[in-house]
Order: structure tokens, then sequence, then C-alpha cells
């Protein structure tokens, strides 16, 4: 069953705020309809950063992706949810969190359940290391804010966990004021960051 | 829970934004194939929790005096799928629903969704209760003394 509720994100060139739907429990045509459009977009700027010469290390880390295959992997569980954001008719971003079964690491907190976002991907045209002049702000952190929302629904306090790519660590940390817990090498050497419950409340609210 | 997003925090959030890459994640799809194999396989435990729900659902829906569309309104909950929980063996609710009749039995929702069988806690003793509790009998309305002993303990460390 899914859920749809309405946000706003910002056009980076006029910086205005812009509707947006959330889309809490996504369907399999809505992930394909999605891919459609990513895979060509990403392909296309493989292609310009191959004539350019652009170095494997400034290259996406996330352009390989297979969406599909984690949902039809994982779709079928309850545990995980599929999460996206959609603007003009296109999907802005994607996100796949695993809603139990996941516990704390920072000290304090250590032992206690949290939401782990195992996959958060923005559209190639608002990424980056893939376009020089991205459309859209906010897709990620608002994908942040709903894995908080979702923690709190389900008594974890706001605590929320992930595994950053060496790329967006500086976006958890700075942007989202995430604890980096350094390297994992279970998840092959990518620094672990975890947000704390007070983290959590001060997040959307003061900073 | 609901968060205060202002256009405040938006034009903040935005600029703080500016040149940061959000895409990320750390599972391989070889890890995700190896939880999804995990996942397929049904521990005994999940069936023991799977049958003490349905019948702990029964117990504290007459306890409160309700009848299943009353429940099932009052948790703004669908009605089929609560009559499913209380009658089908195995059956595996939503997760939105658990945590609807989490909030209107008033029981922290982490432990109901224990007790669904739909998340696994660390160190917990609660596979022990609802084991005990499933092997004691599912017709409530015959529940001997002890039964109802194995009943009450069950409840009161669901609802710590």
């Amino acid at each position: 069953m899914s859920s749809r509720k309405l946000i706003q994100i910002q056009d980076r060139k006029s910086k205005d705020l812009i509707d947006a739907t959330f889309i809490d429990g996504l369907s399999q045509d809505e992930i394909d309809k999605a891919i459609n459009v990513w895979k060509p977009a990403m392909q296309a700027a493989q292609r310009r950063m191959d004539a350019e010469g652009v170095p494997v290390e400034q290259r996406p880390q996330h352009g390989h992706w297979d969406w599909n295959k984690k949902y039809q992997r994982l779709g079928q569980f309850l545990l995980f949810q599929f999460l996206g954001v959609e603007c003009d008719g296109e999907m802005q971003g994607l996100c796949l969190l695993q809603t139990a079964n996941m516990f704390c690491r920072i000290p304090a907190q250590a032992g206690k359940g949290l939401v782990y976002i195992m996959f958060l991907e923005v559209a190639p045209w608002n990424s980056v290391r893939v376009v020089r002049e991205p459309r859209y702000r906010l897709v990620g952190s608002l994908l942040v804010v709903e894995a908080i929302q979702i923690s709190h629904s389900l008594g974890f306090n706001g605590r929320i966990g992930l595994h950053a790519l060496q790329q967006a660590e500086d976006f958890y940390s700075k942007a989202c004021g995430m604890d980096d817990l350094g390297p994992d090498h279970t998840h092959d050497g990518l620094r672990y960051f975890e947000m704390t419950s007070g983290q959590a409340n001060n997040f959307p609210s003061s900073r | 829970m609901k968060l205060n997003i202002t256009k405040e925090w938006l034009e903040r959030q935005a600029s703080l934004e500016e040149g940061l890459e959000a895409s990320t994640g750390g599972t391989s799809l070889e890890e995700v194939e190896r939880i999804a194999s995990a996942l397929e396989q049904t521990p005994n435990d999940r069936k023991y929790l799977a049958a003490a729900f349905g019948s702990l659902i029964a117990f504290l829906r007459n306890r409160g005096g309700w009848s299943l569309s009353q429940l099932a309104e009052k948790a703004d909950i669908d009605e089929g799928e609560l009559l499913s929980i209380e009658s089908k063996e195995g059956y595996s609710p939503e997760l939105r629903t658990v945590v609807q009749l989490a909030k209107t039995l008033t029981f922290p929702p982490k432990k109901l969704l224990e007790a669904a069988g739909l998340i696994v806690m660390k160190d917990s003793e609660l596979t022990g209760y609802a084991v005990k509790f499933a092997a004691s009998g599912k017709d409530l309305k015959k529940l001997t003394e002890i039964q109802r002993d194995i009943l009450d303990e069950f409840v009161k460390f669901l609802a710590k």
C-alpha cells in the first residue's frame, strides 16, 4: 500500500521552492518508469565523461546501480520500504530503507533499533557528480527527513544509520549533521554514519 | 511525531546541499541476494510468533470489549486484515497495521512488531513468552488459570 504527500524541493537555477510528491511504498511500475528515464540520462553522462577524459575517481560511484534488481529481491518483504520523490512527472530521487533488525553503534544508543538507509540516489540530472548544473536541490535531504519520520513512527525516536559512498561523506556529515563512526570493513571500508535521536530532533527544525 | 519543515529550513538546507552528492549505499547486490534468501527461510520461532500474535490481538480486542469493526475503525485499519490476523494461522500483517494496533492498544510499536514476527530484536525474551503462549492453546474461551497467567505474563512483557 503506498501513500503520497506534498513536499517542496528547490529549483537550483531560480531558487524557487516548487511542489513535488513524496511517495512511500513504490510499485514495480514506478521503479521501472524511473529507471527507463534515468538509465539513458546516466549513459549520456558517461559518454560525455569518456569524451572529456574525466578520471574514474571523479565519476559517480552510484552510476551502475540496478534498482530493478533491488526491488525484485527486497520489494516483497515488509521490513523494506521503497520511497521516491516525484516532480514534473519524473522521479527525482529513490530511497530504500530497512526498517527493522538494524541496531545503533554510537555508544550512547548502542543496541537500540534504527532505520537504515540502505540506498539513496538522486536522479542523474540532480547529481553534482553527473551534471555540472544540477536541476533540483533538497531531494536527498527530504528523503533523509522521511527516514527520520519513519523512524519516529516505528518507535526508534528518529535514529537512522547508513554507509556513505566516499563521494557522499560530506553530504551526511556537513549537510545532515550525522556522526561519522569511521570505516566499516564489513562494508568495503565505507564510513558508517549515524544520527542520534537528539540530532534527528534538531535536523529539520533548527539547523 | 510530525517534523517541522519550514520554508526557512528548506532554503538553508538547499544552501548546505550545494555542491554535495547525496547518492549513497553500502550494500552490494550479492549482500541484497543473501538478505533476501535468508528472509525467505522462515524460522520455527516465526511460526510460533505468528500463531501467538493472532490470539494475542483477539484477546486484547475482547478484553477492550470491541467488535472487529470497532477495533478496525479505532485503529484506522482494514477490518478484513484484522480478521485475517486473528483467524489465519501464520498470517503476516502489514507493518502499518501493526503500528496502528500498537498505538490503539498502547503497546510500544517495536514490541508489537516483534510479536508479529516482523522484526527481530537483539537479546529479546519475547520469543520465549510467545512460544509458551502459543503452546498453551489458542482457544481463548477455554483458558485455564495457568494459560491465563501465561497470557498475562506475555501482555505485561509487551507493555514494558
